[in-house]
């Protein structure tokens, strides 16, 4: 290998200039190339075995060589990194059609929400909740999509669940706006069954 | 904006550096291109790097020059997949969805071309008695490469990184919902 003076590229014996900034090599290492100099190898010769070099490329290598060194051999570390990776993402693939069952649950809820099909918008949050039981947006989801189809106790359950927790303020207005109405719905029964 | 500098990302995204070289590696097999010396990843710059000779068709050494591309985008996208949709869609992640959410990010924010990359190309085809057509090819992916290098300073790699490790669960899931 020649290493180029200006960016340090590593050349082949073969390159008379640098192959990445075109730098003459020959210069540098005080070798200079004359028209009597001989050639230290034949020019149709394999740098590598002698044989008769393919014709067209920069780097004389015959086609036994050049095929055998574009076969580079990949490291035994990076192959049995790569085994373990490929194993644990078997592992998680086997896995995935739950979660991505989840997400999907979750877009329909989100849909059916929006077009006011509360019913099926709790169906599709159960079957989020039952993969991802701990996520905030999801069970504060489920408790407004409880609320607005009519079921106000499982509402309160969920709404219960999400008591401390960090949410986004959108979320959080819109959950105050339904504790309200679940709260006036309250004051307005209590009397009444209260009175009784 | 926050500036970290690249030794310390290089490192915490090694696995991306390694799959780089390696794409650059599998498309010298494939276009039958010599390869003297590879160095998978080391404390530096280049932190890693193939060197091959000089492929005879133009259009060969910008596969291999853009091979990362394809390959580390592929490779990172199906890696995070399973991770991504606990880790980001709903905060619950378990360790293994986020080893495998910051595996794939690695993966993915390497996969664009290095300057390095981009100068061989142009030289390749530019310097050399290349088609038009190549020549063509080349400047707007060179351009690219370059847009990729400078946006990096923002973290357009982090960003882009991100993006292809969500964007198969999000195709699934558009499809399937």
């Amino acid at each position: 290998m020649k290493q180029c003076p200006k960016c340090d590229y590593p050349n082949l014996d073969a390159y008379s200039s640098c192959y990445k900034c075109q730098t003459p090599l020959d210069a540098q290492s005080g070798a200079v190339a004359t028209a009597s100099s001989p050639p230290a190898q034949a020019a149709d010769a394999c740098s590598k075995c002698g044989a008769h070099a393919e014709e067209g490329y920069a780097a004389p290598l015959c086609a036994h060589c050049r095929t055998s060194l574009s076969k580079w051999d990949i490291p035994k570390w990076v192959l049995a990194s790569s085994f373990f990776v490929f194993l644990v993402v078997c592992y998680a693939i086997s896995h995935f059609p739950a979660t991505l069952n989840a997400d999907i649950a979750y877009e329909r809820g989100g849909r059916a929400e929006a077009a006011g099909d509360y019913a099926r918008a709790v169906s599709e949050y159960r079957k989020v909740i039952d993969r991802f039981p701990d996520c905030t947006e999801v069970i504060a989801r489920l408790g407004i999509s409880y609320y607005h189809s009519g079921d106000i106790g499982h509402a309160i359950e969920c709404l219960g669940r999400l008591d401390g927790r960090e949410m986004s303020d959108d979320l959080m207005r819109e959950l105050d706006s339904v504790v309200d109405e679940i709260d006036k719905k309250m004051g307005n029964a209590r009397p009444a069954g209260g009175g009784n | 904006m926050f500036f970290i500098p690249g030794i310390l990302i290089t490192i915490a995204t090694f696995p991306g550096v390694i799959v780089h070289e390696i794409a650059h590696l599998l498309f010298c097999r494939i276009f039958r291109v010599a390869v003297f010396e590879v160095c998978y990843f080391r404390f530096g710059n280049p932190s890693g790097y193939v060197v091959h000779e000089r492929p005879r068709n133009p259009i060969h050494h910008i596969m291999i020059g853009i091979g990362p591309f394809i390959l580390n985008s592929v490779v990172g996208a199906v890696i995070a997949a399973p991770g991504v949709i606990p880790v980001i869609k709903f905060e619950a992640g378990s360790g293994l969805d986020y080893f495998l959410v910051w595996l794939g990010v690695s993966i993915a924010m390497h996969a664009f071309p290095s300057t390095g990359d981009a100068k061989s190309i142009w030289q390749a085809t530019w310097s050399g008695e290349a088609p038009i057509l190549a020549k063509l090819v080349t400047v707007p992916i060179v351009a690219l490469i370059y847009v990729g290098a400078v946006g990096s300073f923002v973290w357009l790699d982090l960003i882009y990184g991100v993006g292809i490790s969500m964007l198969l669960p999000v195709l699934l899931v558009r499809a399937l919902a």
